[in-house]
């Protein structure tokens, strides 16, 4: 009998649908469900949407409530993380912080002034999850949904003994859906290929029998002058002749082209401080399943498969699959940084994850993915090494921050931002 | 006997002193010189600032002079390249088409917009000297003194069978000597040792007797508010390490500085420097050849450069360090292999060989890293024929890319490529632009 572990269950809309989605599969319907949350309310809200969920579908799944990390994770098969450290307090300050020194940002979760700091203070648990991992369930595998995903991957193989872990992120797939459907194909007879860097991977080929369906799209998107040509990733498309994963408002802030500009802004429609508004959505709909599952209200279950769930399936019963996760570049990417943490395709079977050898990425995409890493790598390597230099160093690096600000204006911001570090 | 020739010969000063390093030498005293320049003009005043090298030393090297480039490479020991591609006219391009986007630079011999095009201009050259030597001179030494150094020399040794390439360049041994003076310790006591990309390399070790020197540099520019004002102070100090060229070149290959007016003023940045520069060195030239009409006599002082000591060692065995730009096969373990880097190498009679420098900090190898993509794109560019590739690495310029927008990126490339035309590889001026 299965068993997963959620860490970071109170993300309740992620709990609901995993756990749909997991007792769904009739080989795991009986698996035992670990929600683990350092809030209490948190974690007994998400025991409560757990339980909801497995009642509705009748599944014979156990659901299991602990407060303990170390207590939810002995003998763990799977660890799933979406935890989020700070919360929206956090989140509000990495955006607050970085406008008053002049810096403009949407969501920064991923690559920027606000996802350094956001992954220096999810590090540490990063570390600690991926340790107690390694003593306590060291055959399991870490699933980790939490961002920034290519930061806090990396962090966790290259700072504990854990090997089995991979990030996953639906970007790639939704993209290569988006782009089928703008070629006008369905998506069941479409070949497809995408890799890079989390939140910055591409997609490279998109084909039916033979046809290359790039075109298509490159025309769908010159017809749409006012649409797809007012939105930054339809323009990289158009620049770099390769679709970038990410909605434009994460991709524009892992480049230096439209941020520090306010006619780009205006242009493509960028939503400065967007995140925010979404994290507000966030408690809001917290607050309204708790209002729900407390009068006894039925919750809304959705209906997208994970590539959590896909994952586990697959290594449980064998079943074949192709999911795109982030996973330790050695030499998979081979024009990217050996070490660093990429997005390719992997397949998964019994054997569990096991990343595709993509090879060489177009120069030009490789040129910009390494800017990526180099922000990545700094901010990892601040963490584990303890070391508040780096930090600086990763902001200075970075492709947004700086085009926007000069050398000293990035100083300040980041004593301010990472005032102390410790290793 | 040893046969060098001088591709480039032209930048008669250059030849003046080169040579002069070179006939100092007893063992190569006796060389011969195959000097060759494309213009008549260029080609006889370097033949006369020879002569006259050699008789005031009195040596007896061989003089010849060639129009014909492959006369003069054909059986050289070593091809020492000088040449500049489209003169002054085309350094004026280089500048002025970017100011009128607002793109300001400096030098613009190594990255930017500037670097990018003055080396699609350049490679078609770089590559018939390098097939030249596959064929004429199979064995021979390239050493590179033409910038944008780390782009033509990939391209060489990417694009042709010459392997034996080495890029040359003054910045380590000036930079070295600057710090040792800052700090009053002997230069000749000091240890070093630097890498990374030329005009974009580091001093990662600086030490007096096992004490690291930098603490004492920190006191020394804590003093010196004037010395604070200077970009590569203002990056040793970001980053810790002393770099390697000067504030005037430093300054173009980061998004920090050349975009901010405030930024300009405080480091004192002297927009559009190189400008003044190549008029000096025509004026430079015009008087040269004064002087040689005129009798009068030149001095003769040796100077920094590596080529005579390289020539030297090979020829006699004996060893030296020198920091050539060389193909990065696995010595620089954290940059990009093949691209290319400059680190120390030991030559002696087998030749220029590379040492093995291992990770940089991860600070200088991130900002190595945006300047090589820079170098990667151009190359592939010239080398394939592909425009995009042009638009691409303007776009991956950290300095352009921090000024211009995407748009604004695309017309001046477009610009760029109508205004030099046929110098530019095939299948650059001739694609049609993509929308």
């Amino acid at each position: 009998m299965v068993r997963v572990v959620l860490i970071g269950a109170g993300s309740l809309e992620f709990t609901n649908n995993l756990v749909r989605d997991l007792v769904s599969h009739d080989e795991l319907a009986d698996a035992t469900i670990v929600v683990h949350d350092l809030d209490r309310a948190r974690l007994d809200l998400a025991a409560d949407v757990a339980r909801h969920v497995v009642g509705r579908l009748g599944a014979p799944a156990t659901v299991v409530a602990a407060l303990d990390r170390r207590e939810a994770l002995d003998g763990a098969d799977f660890a799933i993380s979406t935890i989020r450290v700070g919360g929206h307090a956090a989140a509000e300050r990495d955006f607050t912080l970085p406008a008053a020194h002049g810096l403009r940002q949407t969501m920064a979760d991923t690559c920027g002034a606000g996802a350094i700091s956001h992954a220096l203070r999810t590090i540490p648990s990063m570390l600690a999850i991926g340790r107690d991992m390694a003593e306590l369930c060291p055959q399991a595998w870490l699933l980790n949904y939490t961002n920034p995903m290519a930061m806090l991957v990396w962090a966790t193989y290259a700072g504990t003994p854990l090997r089995r872990v991979v990030g996953l992120c639906p970007s790639l797939r939704n993209t290569a859906v988006e782009l089928a459907e703008l070629a006008g194909v369905p998506f069941s007879h479409v070949t497809w290929q995408g890799a890079g860097i989390n939140h910055q991977a591409w997609v490279t080929r998109l084909e039916r029998d033979g046809e290359d369906l790039l075109p298509r799209v490159r025309a769908a998107c010159a017809d749409d002058p006012e649409g797809l040509g007012r939105r930054a990733r339809a323009e990289l498309f158009r620049r770099l002749g390769a679709y970038p994963s990410e909605s434009s408002e994460h991709t524009v802030e892992t480049v230096p082209f439209f941020l520090p500009h306010s006619g780009q802004i205006e242009r493509f429609r960028v939503p400065v401080g967007e995140y925010l508004q979404r994290s507000l959505r966030t408690l809001d709909e917290v607050a309204e399943t708790r209002r729900r599952l407390a009068e006894g209200e039925q919750l809304e279950l959705d209906d997208w498969p994970e590539d959590a769930t896909a994952i586990i399936h697959s290594i449980v019963t064998g079943t074949v699959r192709t999911v795109h996760a982030s996973v330790r570049n050695e030499g998979l990417i081979t024009n990217l940084p050996d070490g660093c943490c990429v997005e390719v395709p992997c397949l998964v079977d019994r054997a569990g994850v096991q990343p595709i050898h993509v090879g060489e990425l177009p120069p030009q995409l490789a040129a910009l993915n390494r800017r990526f890493a180099n922000v990545c790598e700094l901010t990892v390597r601040a963490a584990l090494e303890g070391r508040h230099d780096l930090i600086t160093h990763a902001a200075l690096v970075d492709p947004n921050t700086s085009a926007t600000l000069a050398p000293a204006q990035i100083v300040a911001m980041v004593d301010e931002l990472a005032p102390s570090i410790s290793p | 006997m040893t046969r060098i020739a001088f591709i480039g010969a032209g930048s008669v000063t250059f030849t003046k002193n080169l040579l002069g390093d070179i006939l100092g030498f007893e063992e190569l005293a006796d060389a011969t010189i195959a000097l060759h320049d494309i213009d008549q003009e260029r080609l006889d005043a370097a033949q006369a600032i020879a002569h006259w090298t050699n008789t005031a030393l009195g040596a007896h090297a061989t003089i010849e002079a060639h129009l014909d480039r492959r006369a003069a490479i054909a059986g050289c020991d070593f091809v020492v390249n000088m040449v500049q591609v489209g003169g002054h006219p085309a350094t004026l391009i280089d500048f002025e088409i970017p100011r009128r986007y607002g793109l300001r630079q400096t030098i613009g011999d190594t990255l930017g917009i500037g670097g990018i095009f003055r080396t699609l201009r350049t490679v078609p050259v770089m590559l018939g000297i390098g097939e030249e030597i596959a064929e004429l001179a199979p064995g021979a030494w390239f050493l590179n003194y033409t910038n944008p150094m780390a782009m033509l020399c990939w391209a060489t040794y990417a694009g042709t069978p010459t392997g034996r390439v080495v890029g040359l360049c003054h910045s380590v041994q000036n930079t070295t000597a600057e710090l040792a003076e800052a700090v009053g310790v002997p230069f000749d006591q000091v240890t070093f040792l630097g890498a990374g990309i030329n005009h974009q390399a580091f001093i990662l070790r600086f030490e007096h007797e096992g004490r690291d020197l930098y603490p004492l540099l920190d006191e020394v520019i804590e003093r010196d508010a004037d010395m604070q004002r200077r970009v590569r102070v203002e990056m040793y100090r970001r980053l810790g390490y002393f770099p390697t060229e000067s504030s005037e070149h430093s300054c173009e290959y980061l998004p920090w500085f050349l975009h901010h007016d405030d930024q300009i003023e405080h480091f004192r940045i002297p927009v559009d420097d190189y400008i003044a520069r190549s008029e000096e060195n025509l004026a430079e030239y015009a008087e040269m050849r004064r002087m040689l009409a005129a009798g009068e006599s030149f001095e003769i002082e040796r100077s920094q450069e590596y080529a005579s000591l390289i020539m030297h060692s090979i020829v006699t065995g004996q060893p030296r360090v020198i920091y050539g730009n060389v193909r990065n096969t696995g010595l620089i373990t954290n940059l990009p292999q093949d691209c290319c880097v400059e680190v120390p190498c030991l030559v002696d009679r087998a030749g220029v060989q590379p040492t093995h420098v291992g990770a940089l900090p991860p600070q200088l190898a991130a900002l190595n890293r945006t300047f090589v993509n820079v170098c990667e794109l151009t190359v592939l560019a010239a080398l394939e024929g592909r425009r995009e590739h042009v638009y691409h690495a303007a776009m991956l310029d950290p300095n352009t890319a921090a000024t211009l927008n995407l748009d604004q990126i695309h017309s001046l490339v477009d610009e760029m490529i109508d205004a030099h035309g046929a110098a530019l590889p095939d299948g650059i001026a001739t694609a049609a632009a993509r929308a």
